[in-house]
């Protein structure tokens, strides 16, 4: 998805607006309320709520991603080939758990509050971004890893330099994969009293408040649209028109 | 013996040193550690441990990744029926509200062995009908031990006894909010996808727009569908009549049939434009009629990508649904979220664990499915 | 020098090189040749450690290549392949300084050097140099990759069909440019090709590989006058082998000086004469096509001669 950059301003606009004075969005959500109920969420703030969601997603992604990138660069070393096609299948594999599924049974183990849903984000973030790390460092083509041997990189100058920029762009798609579905789950996290705009909707569903649910629902959607499109802008970046720019500039 | 194996015997091996089994006084109270040799007995815990180092043993020498997999599957069975029997012996005499549930030794061992399935089954490269014939396998060893009676002690056997009339009604929701969604989803989504690859232009915006929808996380998207369908069952009275409300199954169907469109569409407009160009000529070149070379070449050889679209959407669909609980539309997500309304863990597995291999069965085999179907090579 | 003694390299049970002995002089072009399969690729790895030897020794200038750290060595040795293998994520102007970045060159040294080797190749820096390797024409490509392996003036450069990939008219162009940049340099020259006129163009010996052996190690004439075994006569193929053999010699050897009651010219005295670098072959070639039994060479020192149908034939049939 390409959205222009107007598009994009006025998002971040809007979403921000709303977050800081979602009172002047009152009126609209009026008629959502039953007579006599709050219209905008007053138990927390929404720019609490905001930060609290966000900083979640964060975070867990991003010892999601280092811990994921490192198992994938560990897979595909000589050392490591022995454990691919575990890592592979368990990619594979955890793909087809929910993450609802991880949420629950987090619980069990830590408890209620922000613990279960960090751990349940961050294990099921792993599982995009090493499937996409996987399939990235194992498709650059062989010519071009026998060509940086042959011109004498090291093992070490072959990954940085090489596989691992060519890997990025799947890298930060995986990233972005993660971090959509930990924006989804984080919601859900709500339900087991981690702090986060699921909070809104849920309150919403058992005040029987469309008002709440509405408030938080196009909240949560939004910040999921703006990471996403956010995290395509950064794929763009590492790709191979990135590449030139920064040749240019060089 | 192969890395993938190294790394999880030694996990396997340690288990015996964490408590097998949990055990509470009633379904919420704290949880006790249950050591193995107090779980199973002296007796019971050596026999366990000797059978533990054997099959150890045979994973370690075992050249064929057959052996490997039979052994690692029997493994699981193994551990399975000592926690129904280790749940037998501990509730034995106390009074009925005793719970025993598995611990975190039991828990490792299950997760290694099964793991250790999974790595020697992916050596094995084994053809699509062999796969079909593995899942049902599967699945019918975990019937028989569930219908068995052997973890009937078990504390989430006991929260289904207590509650098996619903859990099937649940069960039944649940499939029809997965699949039912699903067939709704191919019904629209394929003959959109054949429009699309018609009219190019309309492509991009309609699959921006899908991608948009399918970013949106359930729970928003289950929550804002309440209010246009509470409007329309309030105002049409033919969709009141259908049973559809503002709060229930309908928003839930809704939201997982939205969600299902991006990747069948995506997967049929890609199936249809990956047809080879010399193929549609030929195709043109013999007289077929443009509907003749849809349903007599173009499909059938796109059919493996939809099929795959298929299996990503089932497999969604299966995991969200139990989100749809929240609003209302029942499904294992109704015990799920009831269990940790009540912090009450079993039923929590008990709603969790039926998603998990519902979803795990559902892949395999339509993996399996994809692999037969004529033209992918395999 | 470049010194291969008893080469010999098993992959899992299987001998892919088997106990080559090969002596490369300073500044020529060593030619291998082999049908797929044969060990050349495999051979030329050996040579700057992509793949160690089982057993043996090779030696550059005297000194053990075994006892360099493999980076080292490879830095000090160009190496081609046939799909280029250029770093995708990388400009064309960024591929050809990557050795020098890896050994760490100022900056502007990197630079000078990049533009000076775009040059000699006949690439414009300023067009080429920011282009990625994907929107490069396969040419352009190809001599880049040659670019960057020249980039820190190896004495030696290893090429792995080099040509390959290129259709036949900018091949021959892109082998006449390696030869040309390789008498300028005077870099020593190891090619491997399954292409026995790429060999006999380029080579100033050819190693003919079969089954892990070489069969034969010799001048081009050598290989064509005397093949030492069947397999080696098959590749030549027998049809043209007359035709191979002029086309090692340029047409002015034969010449004769042209002046008054040097016989006749079969009243062709307009036509312009061939240029000095026409072989035998291309100027017999003319004459079945003219229908002339004599044709005038210009000579690289200006003056000029003529040829006879009779001294090319007689010279198209080794003593």
């Amino acid at each position: 998805m390409r959205a222009a950059w107007p598009v994009r301003l006025v998002l971040w606009a809007l979403v921000a607006i709303f977050v800081l004075w979602p009172g002047l969005f009152a009126p609209l959500l009026r008629p959502l309320a039953p007579p006599g109920m709050p219209v905008v969420y007053d138990r927390a703030s929404l720019s609490g709520l905001t930060a609290w969601h966000l900083g979640l997603v964060a975070a867990a992604i991003v010892p999601s991603a280092l811990m994921a990138i490192g198992l994938a660069i560990l897979v595909t070393r000589p050392a490591g080939a022995d454990f691919l096609p575990l890592a592979r299948a368990l990619g594979g594999f955890g793909q087809t758990f929910p993450p609802v599924a991880v949420l629950a049974l987090a619980v069990p183990v830590v408890g209620f509050g922000a613990w279960p849903t960090l751990i349940a984000l961050f294990l099921y973030g792993l599982l995009p971004i090493l499937e996409n790390a996987l399939a990235g460092l194992t498709g650059v083509p062989p010519s071009v890893m026998l060509a940086a041997d042959g011109m004498g990189m090291t093992p070490r100058q072959r990954l940085v330099r090489v596989e691992l920029p060519l890997a990025a762009p799947l890298i930060v798609e995986g990233v972005r994969i993660s971090a959509v579905i930990a924006i989804s789950t984080a919601a859900i996290g709500s339900t087991v009293a981690a702090p986060g705009l699921g909070e809104v909707i849920i309150a919403g569903l058992n005040a029987n408040n469309m008002a709440f649910v509405v408030q938080g629902g196009l909240l949560t959607a939004a910040l999921a649209l703006i990471v996403h499109d956010a995290l395509g802008l950064a794929g763009g970046l590492v790709g191979p028109r990135g590449a030139r720019a920064r040749t240019a500039a060089a | 013996m192969n890395g993938g194996t190294r790394l999880l015997i030694l996990p396997l091996a340690l288990s015996p040193l964490l408590p097998f089994a949990v055990f509470r006084a009633n379904r919420i109270a704290e949880a006790e550690p249950r050591s193995l040799v107090a779980a199973l007995g002296g007796g019971g815990a050596a026999l366990a441990v000797a059978g533990l180092a054997a099959m150890i043993g045979a994973l370690v020498l075992a050249r064929r990744a057959q052996v490997r997999t039979v052994v690692a599957a029997a493994l699981v069975v193994a551990i399975l029926l000592a926690m129904g029997w280790a749940a037998a012996r501990l509730t034995a005499g106390g009074p009925p509200q005793v719970r025993v549930g598995p611990g975190a030794g039991f828990w490792v061992a299950l997760v290694s062995a099964g793991l250790l399935v999974v790595d020697a089954r992916a050596r094995l490269h084994p053809r699509p009908a062999m796969r079909l014939a593995i899942v049902a396998v599967a699945v019918a060893i975990g019937a028989a031990i569930l219908w068995s009676g052997a973890l009937s002690q078990l504390s989430i056997m006991q929260e289904y006894g207590n509650r098996s009339a619903s859990f099937w009604r649940e069960g039944a929701r649940h499939l029809w909010l997965a699949f039912g969604s699903f067939a709704a989803a191919m019904l629209a989504g394929v003959p959109l996808g054949i429009g699309l690859t018609r009219a190019r232009r309309a492509s991009a915006p309609v699959l921006g727009l899908l991608t948009m929808l399918q970013t949106i996380p359930s729970m928003a998207l289950f929550g804002m569908l309440i209010a246009p369908l509470a409007w329309i069952a309030a105002n049409v009275p033919a969709a009141h009549a259908l049973g559809i409300r503002g709060i229930g199954a309908a928003p839930a169907f809704a939201a997982l049939f939205l969600y299902s469109l991006l990747p069948i569409v995506a997967n049929t407009v890609v199936g249809l434009t990956g047809v080879p160009r010399s193929v549609t000529e030929a195709a043109d070149g013999m007289g077929l009629t443009r509907r003749q070379r849809l349903t007599s070449v173009d499909v059938p050889l796109a059919l493996p990508v939809i099929v795959s679209a298929a299996r990503i959407v089932l497999v969604q669909n299966i995991g969200m649904a139990t989100v749809g609980a929240l609003i209302g539309a029942g499904g294992f997500g109704t015990f799920v979220f009831q269990g940790i309304g009540q912090t009450a863990t079993d039923l929590i597995l008990l709603g969790a664990l039926p998603t998990v291999a519902l979803a795990f069965a559902t892949s395999a085999v339509l993996d399996a499915l994809i692999g037969m179907l004529p033209g992918t090579a395999r | 020098m470049i010194e291969l003694q008893s080469v010999t390299k098993d992959f899992a049970g299987v001998r892919a090189v088997n106990d080559v002995s090969l002596t490369v002089e300073q500044g020529t072009v060593a030619a291998v040749v082999g049908t797929s399969g044969s060990g050349k690729s495999t051979l030329l790895r050996m040579v700057n450690r992509l793949i160690e030897p089982t057993s043996g020794r090779i030696l550059i200038d005297g000194a053990d290549t075994a006892g360099v750290p493999a980076p080292d060595l490879r830095r000090r040795i160009g190496y081609v392949i046939q799909d280029h293998g250029l770093f995708p994520h990388w400009s064309a102007a960024r591929n050809i300084a990557t050795v020098p970045v890896l050994l760490r060159w100022p900056r502007a040294q990197v630079r000078t050097r990049v533009r000076e080797l775009m040059e000699m190749l006949q690439l414009d820096p300023d067009v080429i140099g920011p282009r990625l390797p994907h929107e490069l024409s396969g040419g352009q490509a190809q001599r880049v990759g040659v670019a960057r392996a020249l980039a820190v003036r190896p004495e030696l450069l290893l090429m792995d069909e080099p040509f390959g990939a290129l259709d036949p008219v900018i091949r021959a162009q892109a082998q006449a440019d390696l030869a040309r940049v390789q008498k300028r340099l005077g870099t020593t020259v190891i090619l491997v090709t399954h292409d026995m006129a790429e060999a006999i163009r380029l080579g100033d010996r050819i190693a003919v590989m079969r089954a892990g052996r070489v069969e034969q190690f010799a001048a081009p004439a050598d290989i064509i006058a005397r093949p030492a075994t069947p397999f080696v006569a098959d590749l030549l193929g027998e049809g043209d082998r007359a035709f191979r053999y002029l086309s090692l010699r340029p047409a002015a050897d034969l010449a004769r000086p042209e002046g008054p009651g040097a016989g006749p010219a079969a009243g062709d005295a307009d036509a312009p004469p061939l240029s000095p670098g026409t072989t035998m072959a291309e100027a017999l070639s003319e004459m079945i096509w003219t229908g002339r039994d004599h044709v005038r060479v210009a000579r690289a020192d200006g003056t000029g001669g003529t040829v006879s149908r009779d001294d090319l034939i007689r010279a198209g049939r080794p003593e």
